[in-house]
């Protein structure tokens, strides 16, 4: 686990609100945002796309902003992509204090290849790729490395066996599996052939031989 | 037999439109990779079961196939040479609305050559046009 450096990003005052400014600003390289947050009015702003794209890449959960000579800490609290998922729309982010506590979610590093996977037929599911934890703002690691070298067919390894470093805690079940080596179930390389008009049960339609019984009461 | 629900509570539905962009199921979600749509509208039941067969052969049993999509909206069709009217039809197949960007299939357990070329055969049965993804770490 590394705890990151707090990097800088430059931000640019919004006065014009609304999809259609910032669909102006997009097509402009700039990423629309928000800061809220520590009872203090809201303010739009504008991101450089580039800039903040990098910092995403390098995993950066708290940066200050700049505007109007004015640094603030923020953490980012919400990413709004596309329907496609390639591009990002808008970022909120949260003011922070560096010494308080707060809840972000942590990208989950999975290291080794399970002695599982060397036998055909397998798959590693990774239901959960990122764990909720709460720390001080300051000490946000960049991602948790979980070993699964040791992932046997049919394991599984559970939040209860990572080993969280110093001051770091997550609300997640104990029991709530983060990886898991899985054998392909036997699924049909067949097409089946339609049985009939098979038609599915109705909920709530009664039998012909129970209305007719009830015709006659 | 294709894909279709068990229970239902009505036998027949209204036609409805697909509008707008997909914001639920556009993400990969379970496996490593996936094939997003592109396109929107009805996607039937055989044409999932067309693209689990192709994905299931090319693989040869390897990796798992995720498909993200369910067929819960039945159509119905009027039979041949029949006149207009006396009623709506009998169910005939089941679809899914599939909205621009919207994950169909997903594949887990194969390297990412192996998957690109499985999803482009699967994208050849898909009535959409659809390109091929990986998962997101946000």
């Amino acid at each position: 686990m590394t705890t990151q450096q707090i990097p800088q990003i430059e931000g640019r005052k919004r006065d014009l609100l609304g999809s259609r400014p910032a669909k102006r600003e997009r097509a402009g390289g700039r990423l629309p945002a928000v800061i809220y947050g520590h009872k203090q009015p809201p303010v739009h702003l504008s991101l450089d796309l580039k800039t903040m794209t990098d910092l995403l890449h390098h995993r950066a959960h708290v940066f200050e902003v700049k505007i109007d000579s004015k640094t603030e800490p923020c953490l980012i609290k919400d990413i709004q992509w596309n329907h496609l998922g390639s591009q990002i729309v808008h970022i909120d982010l949260a003011r922070v204090d560096l010494t308080e506590r707060v809840t972000v979610e942590v990208e989950l590093k999975f290291i080794g290849e399970p002695v599982g996977l060397k036998e055909s037929g397998t798959f590693l599911q990774r239901p959960m790729d990122q764990l909720e934890i709460e720390c001080l703002a300051s000490q946000i690691p960049e991602q948790i490395k979980v070993d699964i070298s040791n992932l046997g067919v049919g394991d599984a390894l559970t939040i209860a066996d990572l080993n969280l470093p110093e001051g770091l805690v997550t609300k997640e079940d104990s029991e709530t599996i983060i990886a898991s080596v899985q054998v392909v179930g036997e699924e049909s390389e067949e097409e089946t052939p339609e049985a009939g008009a098979a038609e599915p049960e109705v909920i709530g339609k009664k039998d012909a031989s129970e209305a007719s019984s009830e015709d006659k009461k | 037999m294709p894909l279709m629900p068990k229970r239902v509570k009505f036998r027949k539905q209204q036609r409805g439109k697909v509008r707008g962009l997909a914001s639920r199921g556009n993400y990969v979600a379970y496996g490593d990779f996936g094939l997003q749509s592109l396109g929107c509208g009805w996607i039937t039941g055989r044409q999932l079961e067309a693209g689990r067969v192709a994905a299931t052969h090319f693989l040869r049993r390897e990796g798992k196939v995720y498909v993200r999509v369910f067929p819960d909206k039945p159509i119905s069709k009027k039979p041949l040479e029949t006149r207009m009217g006396k009623g709506k039809a009998e169910p005939e197949y089941w679809v899914a609305r599939v909205k621009p960007g919207t994950i169909l299939f997903e594949l887990a357990g194969v390297p990412d050559a192996v998957a690109r070329q499985a999803m482009m055969r699967v994208a050849h049965k898909m009535p959409f046009r659809c390109r091929f993804v990986e998962r997101r770490h946000a």
